[in-house]
């Protein structure tokens, strides 16, 4: 497979408030499609690595999100988990913009 | 151990007083002890590791696991999803990787406070230069006739959860005596094993003591709409049946019949060990603002302190796994000599089905009370004092919905911010839009 046939278009950036996320379905998983206040997009899985819960009902503030369920927060950059209880990283994809679209990178 | 740990001489020594007990020998060479290898407990060897403590580090626990996380107990672990394996608190192999040596299967029995030493059930006696008392709390009992017969329990431990859920065959009768969050929390699982389900109380309402009225009301028809039945208003008043409990009494002459008991009647702090050394004692273990008991040797954190809320001046103790991960970290610094203030910012939730409940800050201190209906159907409530602040936030419903709320609404108390009411009960208003001149800050 070539690189580019790896890149699928999520959704369109102006879809996606600032300093937000916002759940993606593709085939048969989730994922979580970031917003920094300045721009810049960022993927990751959307299921919790500590419980069930979508990291998607979550709650933004500067790069990190905080689980809805049990507070766990991760930096959606790296997938770092940074607090208990939540401890195993999130698994993250490369995402770009492209005329206004956010395309992510799986596979 | 890890490279970068300090060594035991670099601990600053200095800054610490014993008790005006005449020194000896080096006490620190004796290190650090931990009893109670909970959360708290758990937590607080981590910590003392990653603050620096490189010396001897002891951790004493009566169970015979290593440390795991409660609260999926009455959840995952009671409705049979996922053993209480699946959470432990630290990371595998974390206490032989840092030289902290994990005594189980064994009690702390008595505490001399002069020779710095405490006697363990094991016959052995463990010398200690700082102290942690993070024993936890005890299941309340229910002093009734027949309370000892069999398939009757309690819900606090691994174990305990495991025998519960072994006894909660499809179709099962059982009865839950107190309807409080783990109460209502191990309905939900019985309901997922497909039992019949009863919950007994003695209030007129739900989680009378941790939760706002208009809350546990929604959490109620919940759970009706999943089978439930509540006796509310009703005392056990005694327990029958030959080896096994058949049936209960109800103060409103009812008998109930059942073959299995869940006992949830609230928990104590476990302080007889504390007690028995004389430590002072009211509503737990009483520690000051660095979690210090009476003993400045001797320290205490989790569901068994009690400690002066900053705002109200009132000693309060709280039960949930934020406090005893916040006091692990602090208590952990002032063991090696910080002077760290512990200040509150509770926050606790409760899983009920596909439902949540989340309570942040202190409602009772709020009593006007701002409604939010939220277009799934979830419910916020913002806790409002007379000038206008929010003292707490209360949330029943989605994840998505009662987190973010909850958070906003902790936002708002940290800021001590003013919304306005009309903002706040209007579910078209963005709450995100009522912290943003301070996010931006
Ligand atoms: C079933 C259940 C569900 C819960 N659900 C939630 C929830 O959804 N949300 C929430 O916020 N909180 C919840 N909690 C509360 C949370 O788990 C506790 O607040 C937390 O575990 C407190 O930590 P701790 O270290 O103080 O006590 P514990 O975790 O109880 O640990 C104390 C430990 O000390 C040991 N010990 C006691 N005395 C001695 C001795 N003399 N010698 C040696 N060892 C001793 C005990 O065996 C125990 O392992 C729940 C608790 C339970 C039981
Ligand atoms: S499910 Fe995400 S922190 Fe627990």
């Amino acid at each position: 497979m070539t690189d580019t046939a790896t890149w699928v278009a999520a959704c369109k950036l102006n879809e996606l408030p600032k300093e937000d996320v916002k759940r993606w379905d593709h085939g048969s998983k989730s994922f979580a499609v970031f917003r920094t206040a300045d721009d810049r997009v960022f993927v990751t899985d959307d299921i919790c690595t500590h419980e069930y819960a979508h990291i998607s009902d979550g709650f933004v503030m500067g790069t990190t999100v905080e689980c809805p369920r049990h507070a766990g927060c991760f930096d959606f950059r790296t997938g770092e988990a940074l607090n208990p209880p939540a401890c195993n990283r999130l698994k993250t994809y490369s995402a770009k913009v492209e005329n206004g679209t956010v395309f992510v990178q799986i596979g | 151990m890890k490279s970068d740990v300090g060594q035991a001489e670099d601990w600053p020594t200095s800054t610490f007083t014993l008790n005006d007990a005449p020194v000896e020998k080096n006490l620190s060479e004796h290190g650090m002890v931990i009893v109670g290898a909970g959360h708290a407990g758990a937590r607080a060897a981590e910590a003392l590791r990653k603050n620096g403590w490189s010396g001897k580090l002891t951790i004493v626990e009566s169970e015979d696991a290593m440390p795991y996380e409660r609260p999926p107990l009455s959840k995952a672990v009671l409705s049979g999803t996922n053993s209480f394996e699946k959470y432990p608190i630290l990371v595998d192999g974390f206490f032989a990787a840092n030289g902290i040596e994990h005594i189980r299967d064994t009690t702390a029995l008595s505490i001399d406070r002069n020779s710095h030493l405490i006697e363990l059930s094991n016959g052995a006696e463990l010398p200690y230069h700082r102290l942690l008392l993070a024993p936890g709390a005890e299941p309340r009992r229910l002093n009734v006739i027949g309370s000892d017969l069999g398939k009757i329990s309690f819900l606090r431990s691994a174990s305990d959860a495991n025998r519960l859920a072994s006894w909660l065959q499809e179709s099962a009768k059982v009865v839950i005596v107190g309807g409080g969050l783990i109460g209502l929390e191990a309905a939900a699982s019985a309901i997922a094993r497909k039992c019949d389900v009863t919950v007994v109380e003695l209030a007129n309402r739900l989680m009378n003591r941790a939760v706002p009225e208009k809350i546990a009301l929604a959490a109620k028809l919940r759970h009706e709409k999943e089978g439930v039945c509540f006796k509310l208003g009703c005392a056990v008043k005694e327990i029958n049946g030959v080896n096994n409990v058949s049936s209960l009494r109800l103060s409103t002459g009812e008998i109930l019949e059942c073959d299995v008991v869940l006992i949830s009647v609230g928990v104590e702090p476990r302080v007889s060990l504390a007690q028995a050394a004389g430590l002072d004692i009211d509503n737990g273990i009483a520690v000051d603002k660095y979690l210090r008991t009476s003993d400045v040797s001797i320290y205490s954190a989790g569901d068994a302190c009690s400690f002066a809320d900053e705002a109200s001046g009132e000693r309060i103790r709280l039960e949930c796994w934020k406090n005893a991960e916040d006091q692990a970290y602090v208590v952990a610094k002032n063991m090696l000599g910080g002077e760290q203030i512990y200040s509150t910012s509770p926050w606790m939730w409760s899983d009920q089905y596909e439902s949540t409940i989340q309570i942040a800050g202190f409602p009772a201190r709020g009593p006007f009370i701002t409604e939010r209906v939220c277009l799934d159907g979830s419910l916020l409530l913002f806790h409002m004092t007379e000038t206008g602040h929010i003292a707490g936030v209360s949330g029943f419903g989605s994840l998505r919905e009662v987190g973010r709320g909850v958070r906003f609404g902790q936002l708002m108390i940290q800021r001590m911010l003013t919304p306005g009411v009309g903002d706040l009960c209007d579910y078209t208003v963005d709450l995100r839009s009522l912290i943003v001149p301070a996010v931006v800050a």
